[in-house]
Parts: C-alpha cells; sequence; structure tokens
C-alpha cells in the first residue's frame, strides 16, 4: 500500500562505526518506506541502530560514523547516503526532528516563543506575519501563546516542552516528522495525550512520522507499518497488523511474549543473551545467538526480506515457504 | 495474622521550592502502609506523585518531618547511632540505575563482600567466599562475573549485582525503587523473572515502586497509587486493576501502552499535573479529574470496598460499606 507513492524512502543503508582501531557495522542493508501521512514505527532495544539509522538518513551521521552505502529518497529525488553534506542541505526543508528530551533540545536562554521565531526567521517569514504565525504554531500544538510564549524552558512541564519542541518542528512546515522516543520522559498520562496528538496531525495535515521506540506497546496503536531492528538488522517489517497478529520472526516473537500486560498477566519469556552479544560478521543473521530455532544455516547467511503474510520477514526459517 | 514487616504510620515529608514559597509542596503527605512477612507491595503513580520520597524514607535514606515507620515493630524512623547503623541491614534498596550504586573500582566479589562483613553477617572471607557463590547462583549472575568490574558487565548484570548486594545483608524488606526501567524489554523480562523466583525462595518482603503498570501487575500481590502525596487508591492487584474504582486509577490504566489496543477509551486526565492549580484542603486530583463535581473541593476520606480495596473519591462513597479514616491532603504543617 505504501509503495505506489512513497514519501520517504531508506534502501540499503549501511553504516560502520570506527572506534580507535575498531571497526564494526552497526546498521546493514536497512529499508524502509514511508508513505504520506502513514506513521510508522522503528522499534528495537537499545543499540539496534534505530537512531543512527535515521540520523544518518538526514544527513547528522555523527563523527566515528561511516556511511558505507545506501539511498535516500524524498519528494522524488533519490541521494547518496555518503553524501551526507547533500543530503543535510537537501532535506533540511521538508523534514524535521522530534527528540527524546524536549528540556535539552530548547535553549534555556530564550523564551519560548523566542524559540520558535528563531525557527520561523530562518524561511524569510514577513515581520507582519511573525506574531500571527508564532501563535498559530502554539494553538496547533494546544498551548496558549498568550500564556507560555515568554515563559522559559525551565518554567514549563516536560509534556509542555515537548509540545513547544513540536511547535519548532512544525514552524518549518515538514512533510516528514522523525519522532525519536519523543515520549520516553513524560508520564503515560502525558504520552497518550502527545501520540494522539501527533495522530491528529497525520490525518489533518498528511503530514508523515516515523516514530522510533523502543517500546512495541507504544508502537501497535498508532502505527500502521512497522520495522523491528537488531544488531543493526531489519529482522520484519511491513503491515503492522499483520505483524501483531502473526510474528513470523523469532526476535519479534520473543519481543512481543517479553512485555507484561496489563490486562492479562502472563507469565514473562526473557531474550536470553544481549543485542550484540554474537558474532557481528556481517554476512550472517545476528540474532542467531539468542534464538531457540538458530541451525548450522543462520551462520551462513541471511535472507532479504522473505515476503509472506503481508511483511517482509529476514529469517532463514521461511525460506523455503516462499519459494 | 502475623505482625508486618513494615509499618508505616501518617509519614508525612515535604519539600517546598525555595523559588516559590507560596507553592505546594511536593512530597508526601500523611501515607499509612503495612507491608506483611513474604508479600510483594506495589507503589505506582507517575512522576512527582512521592512514591521515591515515600521508598527514601522507608529505607532512612531521608527522615521524615512526621510520622513513623515501624520495621519488625521497631521504630526505625527514631533510632538514632548505633542502633539505626545495625538496624540498616534489615532494610535495603536497589535504585533504578545501577550505575550510580556499585563502586566503579571494585569487582563484584569486593564489593558484595563489604555488604557481607560490614553487617558481620560472615565471619572470614572462605565463608564469604561461600556466601558470594550462593548469592550469584540465586540472583543468576554467572560466577566469572564475581571477578569483573562494574563496566565489565551488560546492564542486566549490573542490576543483577545490586540485587545480590541488597540481599547480601538478609534484609526483611527490599525497597526496589523502578529497578527495571533502565533495561531494555528483554532484559526487563529477565530481572523480573529473577526477582519473582528469588522471592518465593527466599520470602523477603518486597515494596516494588513502578510507573509501569503493566509491571506492577506482573510482580505485585496487593498495589497502592499514589497521587501528589497521597495514596487514592489501594488494595490486591485483581481488584484495584480489575475493578479500578477512583478515576485516577482508571485513567492510569487506561493510558497504559498495550500491545494490544483497547477498542474504547473509557477515561482521560485534563492536561497535566500542575502544582501552582491544587489547594490544599480539596481532592489533589479534582482539577484534572473528568468527573470532579462540586463535592470534591472537600478532601474526599477512603472508603472501604471489601477485601482491602479502598478508594479515596466520593464517587466510591456509595458503594462503600463504611469510610475508614479520613485522609488525603492533611494541610502542611
Amino acid at each position: 500500500m505504501s509503495a505506489d507513492a512513497p514519501l520517504f524512502q531508506i534502501d540499503g543503508l549501511t553504516i560502520d562505526s570506527i572506534r580507535a582501531d575498531r571497526r564494526r557495522r552497526i546498521v546493514q542493508d536497512v529499508s524502509l518506506c514511508v508513505a504520506p501521512g502513514q506513521i510508522y514505527g522503528l522499534v528495537g532495544e537499545s543499540g539496534s541502530g534505530k537512531s543512527v539509522s535515521m540520523m544518518a538518513s538526514v544527513g547528522l551521521a555523527t563523527t566515528g560514523l561511516a556511511v558505507q552505502a545506501g539511498t535516500v529518497r524524498f519528494g522524488g529525488v533519490v541521494q547518496q547516503a555518503v553524501d551526507q553534506r547533500g543530503l543535510k542541505q537537501n532535506l533540511s526543508h521538508g523534514i524535521s526532528l522530534l527528540f527524546q528530551n524536549a528540556k535539552g533540545a530548547l535553549s534555556p536562554f530564550l523564551a519560548t516563543g523566542a524559540q520558535v521565531g528563531r525557527v520561523l526567521d530562518r524561511q524569510a517569514i514577513p515581520r507582519a506575519d511573525r506574531e500571527a504565525r508564532i501563535s498559530e504554531l502554539f494553538r496547533v500544538v494546544g498551548l496558549n501563546h498568550a500564556d507560555l510564549g515568554g515563559k522559559y524552558p525551565h518554567q514549563i512541564s516536560g509534556g509542555q516542552a515537548q509540545r513547544v519542541a513540536m511547535a519548532c518542528a512544525l514552524a518549518t512546515d515538514p512533510k516528514l516528522l522523525i519522532a525519536d522516543e519523543p515520549t520516553t520522559a513524560l508520564d503515560v498520562t502525558t504520552e497518550r495525550e502527545m501520540l494522539r496528538f501527533l495522530k491528529r496531525l497525520c490525518e489533518d495535515r498528511g503530514l508523515a512520522i516515523i516514530l522510533v521506540a523502543h517500546n512495541l506497546s507504544l508502537v501497535s496503536e498508532y502505527c500502521s507499518g512497522l520495522s523491528i531492528l537488531h544488531a543493526g538488522q531489519v529482522v520484519e517489517d511491513g503491515d503492522l497488523g499483520a505483524i501483531f497478529d502473526e510474528p513470523l520472526h523469532p526476535y519479534t516473537q520473543g519481543l512481543i511474549a517479553a512485555v507484561p500486560d496489563v490486562d492479562e498477566p502472563h507469565e514473562l519469556i526473557p531474550i536470553a543473551g544481549s543485542v550484540w552479544g554474537g558474532s557481528a560478521d556481517i554476512d550472517r543473521c545476528r540474532f542467531s545467538h539468542r534464538c531457540p530455532f538458530a541451525m548450522p544455516r543462520c551462520d551462513a547467511g541471511i535472507p532479504t526480506g522473505i515476503r509472506t503474510r503481508g511483511r517482509n520477514v529476514h529469517c532463514v526459517l521461511y525460506d523455503e515457504a516462499a519459494s | 495474622m502475623n505482625a508486618p514487616v513494615l509499618a508505616v504510620r501518617n509519614l508525612t515529608k515535604l519539600f517546598a521550592d525555595a523559588a516559590r514559597p507560596d507553592a505546594m509542596p511536593v512530597g508526601v503527605r500523611g501515607v499509612s502502609l503495612e507491608v506483611a512477612r513474604g508479600e510483594v507491595v506495589g507503589l505506582i503513580g507517575e512522576s512527582g506523585c512521592g512514591k521515591t520520597t515515600l521508598g527514601r524514607c522507608i529505607a532512612r535514606l531521608l527522615d521524615p518531618d512526621s510520622g513513623e515507620v515501624l520495621v519488625r515493630d521497631v521504630p526505625f524512623s527514631a533510632l538514632k547511632g548505633h542502633s539505626l547503623r545495625n538496624f540498616r541491614k534489615n532494610v535495603q534498596v536497589v535504585f533504578q540505575k545501577p550505575e550510580t550504586c556499585l563502586n566503579p573500582r571494585m569487582t563484584v566479589a569486593v564489593f558484595v563482600r563489604e555488604a557481607l562483613r560490614n553487617f558481620g553477617i560472615v565471619a572470614n572471607n572462605a565463608e564469604a567466599r561461600k556466601r558470594l557463590v550462593e548469592l550469584a547462583s540465586l540472583v543468576g549472575l554467572r560466577e566469572a562475573a564475581l571477578e569483573q568490574y562494574p563496566h565489565q558487565l551488560s546492564g542486566g548484570e549490573r542490576q543483577r549485582v545490586a540485587i545480590m548486594r541488597a540481599l547480601a545483608c538478609e534484609p526483611e524488606l527490599i525497597v526496589l525503587d523502578e529497578p527495571t526501567s533502565a533495561l531494555d524489554v528483554s532484559v526487563q523480562a529477565q530481572v523480573l523473572r529473577t526477582l519473582k523466583d528469588l522471592q518465593t525462595v527466599v520470602g523477603t518482603s518486597f515494596l516494588f515502586i513502578s510507573h509501569d503498570v503493566a509491571v506492577i501487575r506482573y510482580m505485585c500481590a496487593r498495589v497502592l497509587v499514589m497521587y501528589l502525596g497521597v495514596v487514592v487508591e489501594e488494595g490486591p492487584v485483581e481488584a484495584v486493576f480489575g475493578r479500578p474504582a477512583h478515576p485516577y486509577t482508571r485513567a492510569l490504566l487506561a493510558a497504559a501502552p498495550r500491545i494490544k489496543p483497547r477498542a474504547v477509551d473509557p477515561i482521560a486526565l485534563r492536561g497535566e499535573l500542575m502544582l501552582g492549580d491544587v489547594r490544599l484542603d480539596e481532592c489533589p486530583v479534582r482539577v484534572r479529574c473528568p468527573l470532579a463535581h462540586a463535592r470534591c473541593v472537600e478532601a474526599p476520606p477512603e472508603f472501604d470496598l471489601g477485601d482491602g480495596h479502598r478508594s479515596a473519591c466520593w464517587l466510591s462513597a456509595d458503594t462503600a460499606s463504611r469510610s475508614v479514616s479520613p485522609t488525603a491532603m492533611k494541610a502542611a504543617s
């Protein structure tokens, strides 16, 4: 469904981390595809490479990271991810970012209204319209400019700070919002409000969102598409409903069994080992050391996305089923 | 019934904001609770509700403004000097971030042995070694990890070391303050499983503090829901999760993210906790409560719904058989 007119598409993104004399492939051949107005979930445990691949896909890979391969397609233009500088220049209009720590993202020396104004100043908004635009942006994110515009970040709550960061992100009128754990620092009741607000934005303005999260239960309610990452490899991706109804990859199954449930408590089944506990070799499945179904073939290679039952699963278990 | 391991009576500990002396102080206001031997009691609430403050007062990391903490009928909160020092072994704490409580310059064995020797639990190093191996197997830590430093361990292993250190003192009660919040789901599942198994083997009482309602439901037999320093609802988990009586509890449960989302979203709180809006003599939830009405300007008492299930909400008055002690926001003195 998202294949007909993708807004944002990453293909074969591969990133190495270089630290001293050690070189490690931390993101291997990651691809994903987001349609306009879609909320797409990117889930994985810490260190699985979800933030790194998002940052590199908009040209913000930090030092110590070397993008090896991959293309990014946004609004019909295809660019090489290796050219981080070019990516950053071309994507800074049209894509906005939202981070976990909203208070850290805001300047402590500027009143919230002025922060939003700074973003507007980069776009040559006529002086006369500027104040009206700021009030409008505050209204969109559910804040009152008259009350909060003059306050500094330390004077407002975490939820309000995240909304101000949101207003800054929307000030450039983006087509895509990359929200990296936007609610992890918030309380559950505030979190729900924030996510509902994001969902409404998608419905009203056709904004697409990539929701990066470590919590599977967070994406289940709001996203329509999903990629699950483990040690820099996509293990399963596609339609969220299909994946949750019938998880196929052993890692997805493991993640779902490990999450405690509020309504029907069940025995938790932990996944043994840790994300990077096994081999970090390039041409093999990196989940095999934690996998209950591991077999010798897992060390030999990883099938690239077997299309079955509404999703792609990257596991040799389903190799025969597809052919 | 046997005497509770922990009894907290009317405990108050408030922190005033020096920059805004007129704003309402946050903390714990007149909370009472009991934990029986071998019981796992959960404490849930959002940030700022006072759950950590309560945990710290119980472990005597903070001294309460008023009220008392009894551990095995000994008034822990009144002890001083040597008797306090010796008594501390009975209440141990596991914190959210194990990194902050482990010594980076000590191997696990040296670190835990300090706890063992400090309270005279073992006489010599040979005995300590034997006990260390036992403890490691209890918390599911591989024996080789005993000779390693914290930075060589994974996050889950470090939290196991913190639990192991708490257990080493052979305490009556362990206060677990968000022990798995910093961990990934797969590791969280490992640690929760370990804690649950451990609890059945050792029989230590746990006070489990968390903001994650699903984790509390998995771990605990009884639960207390806190909001702005007071307990708004308490009772057995099946009752509180199955038939939540207080609007705040209902909102908290409804807001929890789920793998299988619920079709209906019955109740939601308005806005966020704003200290400036709350008045001391009214129901603390009133300003955010969707069911607030005229009576809520007066703080409700706790109403007994049977089976130890209590709710501090006027709406529970009709279903309750009788009201218990008047509670809620006692004016800060």
